[in-house]
């Protein structure tokens, strides 16, 4: 049985390939579509794992199941299993479910790339109503440019953390201007019409180098080749960056939480590096979450640069404190970040106020349901979204994958 | 109206790009046919009695010249020459090629058109008055919210399962031109004691082979609540509606079943939650964008006009012709020195709310020419130029004489609803159309028609009602008695503000038999009547069936007698509505 996330499709975890239909133990719970979210209501913040089965994919109720227990503040694992097919894996993930598991007979008829192309549309009327509209026309527009806005540039240097996390480093036009924290679309010259993904730009707006941090998707159109690059090869890098995860996108205030899971990272390693973001804040809590120790690698370097910079060493040695979390193996901090910020763990290991709008602004990269938990955390301490032509006191951005 | 932008424009091609992958993804076996049926249904296709249909949405009926162009040349290129325009104010093409469909679709993307949900068990094209932001009478433009709610309701990830379809319409007139209370939700625009501006919410109502009239759920919705709201109901009904009899899965039937008190009560406990907890609703619509969309409904530029105009007086006084249109056609502009003019598409003899390739053009050059480029499609299934200064109607008039466009009977005998009936449609058990033209032709003399004043008959090919015909003055449903037809007959059915459901008068007739029945009705209101001011329905509610039943049925003695229900057996079809 394939577990589809958005990362690709994978195997169900052997702790929780155990859970059967019917089996229902303390921490795991089976649900069907006629299931009463409110039954459970009380018991949700023990639970980690529910389970929401799906008879037929024509049958919504399972989408507005997930909706209700998100709501209710569940902030565990959510999984739809059964009859999902790959043309709602986007509705899947946007009513708050994790991953999708699947038959090996639908696997096999809706093979992985179906799955993931389903993610690939950038423009809903909901995230414009949300007023992310002026973005994505942003990312529209270069998504669009012609072939005559590109600048091909030299690779450096490239890095591999893991069998899925490589970073890679390559020559900066003197004419390339950025905020840190903002993304571009980067590309490799090997088609006519070659494909272009969004990256966020991992090294500061002062670096004389580019440093994208990037997942490898197997069947990914860019990163199936963009992971075996190598110094020297050419990689394409259009003209304009743009972004919401800027120091100018959030009044100002004391301290400054950068949120990251996973390859969201990449933001972040640039902005921890701009001398602006030490002269607006006090203090800067980095977070990252990811599955195990090995992919929290790259941030922890990130940290360790910042605090060796010449040019920002000194602040960010006084100000700036790394907040690493595992959510797979075990280590000394486990768990979603949301969960750290929910019981308080999170303030209380680094003497730290809860979140309130005065003093904390905040910029959130990661996987969508990660996006979506911790926005509605940020907003339930009553922080409101910001944006480029309105600043506010967070701002947020999807991780980029394939 | 609105403009499509960058952003419009991508979600539309992305959305066509992805059907094709769907269509591709069928013939490889990647999806099964059972799989594919929804998606093709989401994207306005369907399989028609001879051919497939495909249904374009016209946003709360509202598109420009462009857009109408557009739509004559999709019919005379990919179909036969004409477009059918529906009572959900959307546009069937009944004959296209199913390979022809993505081509379609291109062009309708490339005047920002669509087909998206325009049938499947989804959040349907959201309808509104057809007068909006002209009337004479309206409080509040309903158009912002008919387009937030269709963006809000284009893919949405929680909606697009639905137990049944799901229809929204909005009305900013205290004079109900969207019947609202037939719909799943029915908008009403009010203004509360405060004089602070929200929306009176009516839930389940609708027609089909269930007619209710819907209830209000919520007597003063505040205006920024909206989204919220709709969320909470859709996510009740998304839960507990019936998924166990297609039949039965519509919004009217949980309501009707769970009673109004407990279904309120499970609505407002949903809105609550959404509104105290910290995901709060899908939505919170940024500020920015509410008012980005209603700039695009900003009133076009008037001019400053007396009221009276000398040529369209002096035009009234020398052509009869003229002066009974402009009595029937025209209605109350809220800009002094302006008309709204209602073209009907109810010619005597054609079919209703079919309109030929030339005809669109014609309309579209009359539109773009006197019209500030406006059109709006009426739940009639008639056109509607919005905004006219009454000193061009004359000139407009003479436009419409050309192409057999300026027929003076709205609101009359002869400007009758029909669905398309079992000339196009796989569900339907009786013709809907013939009958129609049986009738309009038997009352085609224009003075006879005024003499009768406002008729409203509606026709419907089967009990899924696309037709209207609960709501009719006089409703006629075609049904199939062991292979013929055979039509039913109802009274006094309403589809303003006052809805009411009509009242089946007794046995139903043969085809040949409608008109004379018609017929016979007529002559009993004429004679009952207090005076020509009396329309059929007041008297209908004055004196209510009896009197009308024995004009029906003149040899059954006093009353007729009631016959069984159609049983669902005897009738078999497999069900939808427009």
């Amino acid at each position: 049985m394939p577990l589809v996330t958005t990362e690709g499709f994978r195997l169900i975890p052997s702790n929780e390939t155990s859970v059967s239909a019917e089996s229902i133990n303390d921490r795991f719970v089976n649900l069907s579509g006629d299931a009463q979210a409110e039954a459970l209501r009380d018991k949700l913040a023990d639970l980690d794992l529910i389970r929401i089965e799906f008879g037929s994919f024509a049958d919504g109720r399972g989408f507005s199941l997930a909706k209700r227990l998100r709501n209710y503040g569940y902030k565990g694992h959510l999984r739809a299993s059964g009859h999902v097919i790959s043309d709602q894996f986007r509705y899947a993930l946007d009513c708050g479910f994790d991953d999708v598991e699947i038959s090996d007979e639908l696997a096999r008829r809706q093979p992985e790339a179906d799955w993931v192309s389903d993610r690939a549309t950038p423009v809903s009327y909901i995230e414009r109503l949300r007023g992310r509209g002026s973005s994505i026309v942003a990312q529209l527009k270069e998504k669009y440019v012609s072939q005559d806005g590109v600048f091909e540039q030299q690779v450096t240097h490239v890095k591999h953390y893991t069998d899925g996390l490589f970073s890679f480093r390559v020559t900066r036009p003197s004419s390339f201007r950025f905020r840190s924290g903002e993304f571009v679309m980067i590309g490799m010259p090997n088609a006519e019409k070659p494909i272009f993904r969004a990256y966020s730009i991992a090294s500061p707006s002062w670096d004389d180098e580019l440093e994208f941090y990037s997942i490898k998707v197997p069947d990914g159109p860019l990163t199936e080749h963009l992971q075996h690059v190598a110094v020297g090869d050419t990689v394409l890098v259009r003209k304009k960056a743009t972004g919401t995860l800027v120091a100018d996108a959030l009044t100002p205030a004391k301290r400054l939480y950068l949120l990251a899971t996973g390859t969201g990272m990449a933001p972040f390693a640039s902005l921890i590096r701009d001398p602006y973001v030490y002269e607006k804040f006090e203090q800067v809590v980095l977070t990252h979450s990811c599955r195990d120790h090995n992919e929290l690698t790259y941030g922890r370097e990130a940290v360790g640069r910042a605090k060796a910079d010449p040019l920002v060493g000194e602040a960010a040695q006084r100000k700036l404190i790394f907040y690493p979390t595992t959510t797979r193996e075990t280590g000394p901090r486990m768990g979603r970040i949301t969960l750290h910020i929910e019981t308080g763990e999170l303030f209380r290991s680094l003497d730290l106020p809860r979140f309130d709008a005065a003093n904390d602004r905040a910029m959130i990269c990661g996987s969508l349901p990660m996006v979506h938990d911790t926005k509605a955390l940020l907003e339930a301490a009553g922080l409101t979204e910001g944006s480029n032509s309105r600043p506010g006191d967070f701002v947020v951005e999807r991780a980029f994958v394939e | 109206m609105y403009r499509y932008d960058e952003f419009d424009d991508a979600l539309v091609r992305d959305r066509v790009q992805r059907f094709r992958g769907q269509v591709e993804r069928r013939i490889s076996g990647a999806l099964t046919e059972d799989e594919f049926k929804p998606l093709r249904l989401q994207n306005g296709l369907y399989l028609q009695l001879h051919a497939y249909m495909l249904r374009v949405a016209i946003p709360y009926g509202t598109l420009n010249s462009r857009q109408m162009r557009q739509l004559a040349m999709i019919a005379e290129r990919w179909d036969r020459g004409y477009g059918h325009f529906t009572t959900r104010q959307n546009i069937q093409f009944n004959w296209p090629k199913l390979t022809d469909t993505a081509a379609i679709l291109d062009a309708l993307a490339d005047v920002g058109m669509h087909a998206i949900q325009t049938s499947g068990n989804c959040i349907r094209n959201v309808t509104a008055d057809h007068f909006a932001g002209a009337a004479a009478d309206e409080i509040e433009d309903p158009r912002p919210t008919a387009e937030l709610l269709r963006q809000w309701s284009t893919d949405h990830p929680e909606f697009a399962f639905l137990p049944r379809k799901f229809k929204i319409a909005v009305t900013g007139s205290p004079n109900d031109r969207a019947v609202t209370k037939a719909h799943d939700i029915g908008l009403r625009m009010i203004r509360n004691e405060a004089e602070e501006p929200g929306y009176e919410v009516i839930v389940g109502g609708g027609l089909g082979r269930t007619p209710m009239v819907g209830k209000v759920v919520r007597a003063f919705l505040p205006k920024s609540d909206l989204l919220a709201y709709v969320e909470a109901i859709l996510r009740v009904y998304n839960l507990e509606g019936r998924r166990d009899n297609k039949y039965k899965a519509r919004i009217k039937i949980l309501l009707h079943e769970t009673g109004l008190e407990q279904f309120s009560a499970a609505v407002e406990r949903e809105f609550d939650d959404l509104k105290a907890v910290q995901g709060g609703p899908s939505v919170a619509v940024d500020p920015q964008e509410l008012a980005r969309i209603e700039a695009y409904f900003s009133a076009p530029a008037f001019e400053v006009l007396d009221e009276a105009d000398e040529t369209f007086e002096t035009a009234l006084a020398a052509d009869g012709t003229f002066r009974a249109w402009s009595k029937q056609n025209l209605a109350e502009h809220r800009q002094p020195g302006y008309a709204i003019a209602t073209i009907s598409l109810k010619a005597i003899g054609e079919v209703p709310g079919d309109a030929t390739a030339d005809q669109m053009r014609l309309i579209a050059d009359i539109s773009e020419q006197f019209g500030h480029d406006e059109l709006r499609i009426s739940h009639e299934q008639n056109i509607v130029l919005p905004h006219v200064r009454k000193r061009d109607l004359p000139a407009v008039f003479a436009l419409l004489q050309t192409a057999g466009l300026a027929t003076a009977n709205l609101g009359l005998i002869s400007d009758i609803i029909a669905c398309p009936g079992m000339d196009y449609c796989a569900l339907a058990t009786a013709r809907s159309i013939p009958i129609a033209q049986d009738i309009a032709r038997h009352f085609a003399d224009p003075t006879y028609a005024q003499t009768i004043g406002e008729m409203k008959i509606k026709i419907s090919g089967c009990i899924n009602a696309c037709g209207h015909h609960h709501v009719a003055h006089i409703g006629i449903l075609g049904l199939d008695r062991r292979g013929v037809e055979n039509y039913q007959i109802t009274l006094g059915g309403d589809h303003t503000e006052t809805l009411a459901i009509g009242e089946r008068a007794g046995p139903g007739f043969g085809a040949e038999e409608v008109v004379p029945a018609i017929q016979r009705l007529i002559d009993a209101y004429l004679t009952l009547r207090n005076g020509p001011k009396e329309t059929f329905l007041m008297v209908y509610r004055r004196i209510g069936a009896e009197p009308f039943k024995k004009a029906l049925y003149p040899d059954s003695g006093s009353t007729a007698p009631n016959p069984p229900a159609p049983s669902s057996d005897v009738i078999s079809f497999s069900g939808t509505a427009g």
